[in-house]
């Protein structure tokens, strides 16, 4: 990989650690690192400045929010504690302990959250949701042409493999 | 070095969507030669992807135009502008934003018409706030239900009648107008969680119906029928089962021989002559400034560009805008409040992700008068639905806010939950106040170097009390069908949606409108205006229908009249 985010020296580590901590490993199925999560967002730095930008300054914040507290960076941190920590940034309280998240903690824990869900639930294409873990999770069964009346009863539908967007490319020029 | 121009049409178009779409058609069969100027391309049932990051997230087909011009908000007119908390942008493609719409095609109802004088009528004469400026349209739905019926007939609605000549159905909405015709398509397909609402909704009372589609539940007139994919809002049809004018409306009125449709066309003003009229527009293509020049314009894009367009096609009759010569462009706009609500009805497979967001159970009980509004610190209401197609990034996001929203006990949420959410849908009736304002943001300006619309406009208390006592409806709704848990997303205002009315408000006196009873500018009476821009109230739904349905009758107006329009 060669993209802005990793040029800003060790920020990979943190990135990676917000999605762990976003979408642990768990007994609910894999989580946001094994579904590539951490491509899709740096997908999304490599394209725009702006979200690349975002994320350098705020990562940045993180760690310093993490020695301030900790005496570690947030990658070496414990799930336990980078969730305690994570869970003060979506609450907005970071600012208390004289932490500088740019342009606001709320406002960069939405947009990483929003990026977590995409990269977690959007089609494989883009990057992320890899082996379909997100769908999996979510019992969602994939894309589906033409969903018959027994697809939409209350109760478990027909078995179907779970498709995304490059397993229906043929059906679909077949109409 | 200038281009020819081209040579004088008999009416050109700005904008070839959802509306002229369709009023093209008896243009151009009567024998007017008509321009149409389109901002985006032509779009085939091949390119639409079912992929909810580039349709629902990146909105791809709004990148023509719409979105890299996405308009400015501010609450008051002391304020600066800046970047509105939502925006959701428009299509531009031949067809319009009717290609991602989820094609809910209802009716206003009879009430929405007058709805001033009805809530005064009621409630006293003291009921609405100072500065409301909701008003009565210069027609009533009796004089708008033939053409109600033409679209719905000519595109293939799906739907039941709940009052057919004055006969009720309860299969149909009994609260609805009375129709002279019956659907021409049944609805679209019921679903375990319609009906199961269905079931929960006429259990307490209410009066359920499966919502009016403008997606084909059966072929229809040479065009395909739904297949039920789960990808529709915010995605063009990959069949072609959307009621959009580029499939039906705008072939016909190609195959006349009289429409001429330039793509990637994008207007930028509409001149006018040294006594006042409208001489033609101007448009930008291929880099390239082409004057056409018209005996009439039709103006019909969404909102926010209508407004633009005349604010910035001043001349010397009309140094303030075409339209503008009593300050009445801008005026009077208004925005629903779109609620996505969701329950959760544990261990039950819903299977709500798939289909498509018209395939619901709707009802009227919450909508316009129907209830009694008394002490209740609003007027107007929503049609309330529960609807099918959740996507998967959506569903992972709308969920009760007593979960938690990530880490493991929002991935045992999901995993337990995941195939068990129902989705409820509220459109909230916004009144417009004498303080709301479409105008040009002075600080701001597109890529082009057009500025930016700025809207002025926020939630009055009214707006909370509908929000808390509607939402309170759907929430009843859904504990009754047996949901644990149900999740309310906060009141926002959403500012820039496809759901944005007024601007270019439709009435008899030239001091409190934009066009008159037909459409036409008062001030200028050979530009027609196409599009919700010109409703005086808004209703609690969708608005392509009616939208479509102002739009034939302007047409057939024009072609009327066309020696007096024309001269």
């Amino acid at each position: 990989m060669d993209v802005g985010l990793e040029k800003a020296a060790g920020q990979l580590e943190a990135l990676r650690a917000l999605i762990d901590t976003l979408v642990p490993d768990d007994e609910f199925g894999p989580g946001g690192l094994a579904a590539g999560v951490d491509h899709y967002v740096i997908h999304l730095c490599t394209d725009d400045e702006t979200v690349a930008a975002a994320y350098s300054a705020n990562l940045a914040a993180l760690d310093r929010l993490s020695n301030g507290e900790h005496g570690r960076p947030f990658a070496e941190l414990d799930l336990v504690a980078r969730t305690e920590l994570l869970a003060a940034v979506e609450a907005g309280d970071a600012t208390a302990v004289g932490c500088d998240f740019v342009p606001d903690p709320a406002g960069f824990f939405g947009l990483a959250h929003e990026h977590m869900l995409q990269g977690m639930f959007g089609d494989p294409v883009h990057g992320g949701n890899r082996d379909l873990i997100g769908w999996k999770l979510l019992g969602y069964r994939g894309i589906k042409l033409k969903t018959d009346p027994e697809d939409q009863r209350i109760g478990p539908p027909p078995e179907r493999p779970v498709a995304s967007m490059a397993d229906i490319t043929a059906e679909r020029a077949r109409g | 070095m200038s281009h020819r121009n081209p040579s004088p049409a008999d009416v050109v178009v700005v904008g070839l969507g959802a509306t002229a779409g369709l009023a093209v058609g008896p243009l151009a069969e009567a024998g007017l030669r008509v321009v149409a100027l389109e901002a985006g391309p032509h779009r085939v049932d091949n390119e639409f992807v079912f992929d909810e990051i580039a349709n629902d997230h990146r909105n791809w087909l709004g990148d023509p135009k719409a979105n890299h011009e996405v308009p400015t908000w501010r609450a008051r007119s002391a304020e600066e502008s800046g970047d509105a908390a939502i925006a959701i942008t428009m299509v531009n493609a031949v067809g319009g934003t009717a290609i991602h719409s989820p094609a809910q095609y209802f009716r206003l109802l009879p009430w929405h018409f007058r709805e001033r004088s009805s809530i005064i009528e009621r409630y006293g004469e003291k009921a609405l706030p100072e500065g409301n400026a909701i008003a009565d349209w210069p027609l009533d739905y009796e004089e708008l239900e033939p053409y109600y019926a033409k679209v719905e007939q000519f595109l293939g609605v799906s739907g039941k009648a709940g009052n057919l000549n004055g006969e009720l159905d309860p299969g149909g909405n009994v609260l609805e107008g009375t129709r002279s015709t019956e659907y021409p398509l049944g609805p679209l397909r019921r679903t375990g969680f319609t009906e199961m609402m269905a079931t929960a909704a006429r259990e307490l009372g209410w009066h359920p119906f499966p919502g009016a589609a403008g997606i084909r539940s059966e072929p229809y007139a040479g065009l395909p029928a739904c297949t039920y994919c789960g990808f529709c809002i915010c995605n063009g049809c990959w069949v072609g089962a959307k009621g959009v004018t580029s499939l039906r409306g705008i072939p016909e009125a190609v195959a006349t021989g009289n429409l001429e449709v330039v793509t990637e066309a994008r207007a930028v003003r509409i001149d006018s002559h040294a006594d006042g009229r409208a001489a033609g527009v101007t448009y930008v293509k291929d880099g390239r400034e082409i004057f056409q020049p018209a005996r009439a314009v039709i103006l019909a894009t969404f909102t926010f560009e209508n407004v633009r367009l005349l604010l910035h096609s001043s001349g010397s009759k009309h140094p303030a805008g075409l339209g503008n010569d009593l300050d009445q462009v801008g005026r009077y706009p208004m925005t629903h409040q779109i609620v996505q609500m969701r329950g959760v009805f544990p261990g039950q497979d819903l299977n709500t992700l798939s289909g498509t967001y018209a395939q619901g159970t709707f009802l009227d009980d919450w909508e316009a008068d129907n209830f009694d509004h008394s002490g209740l610190g609003f007027f107007g209401g929503s049609t309330v639905g529960m609807v099918m197609e959740i996507k998967p990034i959506s569903a992972a996001r709308g969920i009760p806010s007593n979960y938690p929203r990530w880490g493991t006990g929002w991935k045992r949420f999901l995993s337990e939950n995941g195939r068990s959410l129902g989705e409820g849908l509220l459109q909230i009736e916004q009144h417009p106040y004498q303080d709301f304002r479409l105008d040009l943001d002075p600080r701001r300006r597109d890529g082009s170097g057009m500025p930016l619309v700025r809207f002025t406009i926020d939630l009055r208390d009214s707006d909370r009390a509908a929000f808390e006592f509607l939402t309170g409806k759907v929430r009843t709704w859904f504990e009754a069908a047996g949901a644990t848990d149900v999740f309310t997303p906060p009141m926002m205002l959403q500012a820039v949606t496809p759901h944005v009315y007024g601007g270019t408000r439709m009435g008899d006196d030239p001091a409190a409108s934009a066009v008159d009873r037909w459409g036409f500018l008062h001030d200028t009476p050979n530009v027609g205006v196409l599009g919700i821009s010109t409703l005086p109230s808004c209703g609690g739904r969708n608005p392509t229908l009616t939208a479509q349905a102002l739009a034939w009758r302007t047409a057939d107006r024009l072609v009327e009249d066309w020696d007096e329009i024309a001269a």
